[in-house]
């Protein structure tokens, strides 16, 4: 496994999982949790997560795109800013997946 | 149906939380000992950890769906350990992903030594003992 594709896979399941995290945080302390996890159900609450994770490998694949850990800081500078772009495509792609 | 699906749920669960305490435990030790090696394995660790990460949040969420909606609010003892938890577990998740970065770094120069490796697969034992006992307690109510 390359640089890229290991950290990548690494980046990838951390995106997905702080998210997720992060919602049924809210969720429990708002004392929605179960209300919420009924709803969805099991099956599809794990077809959303995979989706979720799918979504999070892939644009951290292409985010990293000719990304080094070693890059000087200008080069570093417009990998960021093609990260971000990688990013927003990211979100768009999790709010349809939760309007679906 | 849905008791076997809840019941692959735990197993599964059981399994990624075996790779996440056995690994980093296993690779604490190869780096303290300065074992040859033990930076390969490190790598091919690492991407084992995430896809036990994965398969933990998956099933983790499961397990909480099975309550439905009677799953215990965070005012109750079960629920505030529920929630102490939930916040270990992100703790766990973000020192992991430095973790990571210092196994991406370790093959390059200068590079962490074996000695910073191997307290970060350590500490990232001991901070995966925490959601374990609380796990172990909420499952017995």
């Amino acid at each position: 496994m390359d640089e890229r594709a290991f950290l990548a896979w690494a980046l990838g399941v951390f995106h997905a999982a702080l998210l997720t995290l992060v919602v049924v945080l809210a969720a429990h302390a708002a004392g929605n949790l179960g209300g919420l996890l009924a709803a969805a159900g099991t099956m599809v609450g794990i077809a959303i997560l995979l989706a979720l994770w799918a979504i999070a490998w892939a644009t951290a694949h292409e985010g990293l795109r000719g990304v080094s850990l070693d890059m000087p800081g200008p080069a570093l500078g417009a990998a960021a800013v093609r990260a971000v772009k990688v990013g927003g495509l990211a979100g768009a792609g999790v709010v349809a997946l939760v309007g679906v | 149906v849905a008791a076997e699906v809840a019941l692959a749920m735990r197993a599964l669960h059981y399994l990624a939380i075996a790779v996440v305490l056995g690994g980093t435990l296993a690779m604490a030790v190869a780096f303290a000992r300065g074992r040859p090696g033990a930076l390969a394995r490190a790598r091919a660790y690492e991407a084992a950890f995430w896809g036990a990460a994965v398969v933990l949040v998956l099933s983790g969420v499961g397990n909480a769906g099975a309550f439905g909606p009677g799953l215990p609010g965070p005012s109750t003892p079960w629920g505030g350990l529920f929630l102490g938890k939930l916040l270990a577990v992100l703790l766990l998740l973000l020192a992991s992903m430095v973790r990571t970065l210092l196994v991406a770094l370790a093959a390059r120069h200068p590079a962490p030594g074996a000695r910073v490796l191997a307290g970060a697969y350590g500490a990232t034992f001991l901070l995966a003992l925490v959601p374990l006992v609380a796990g172990v307690s909420l499952a017995h109510g």
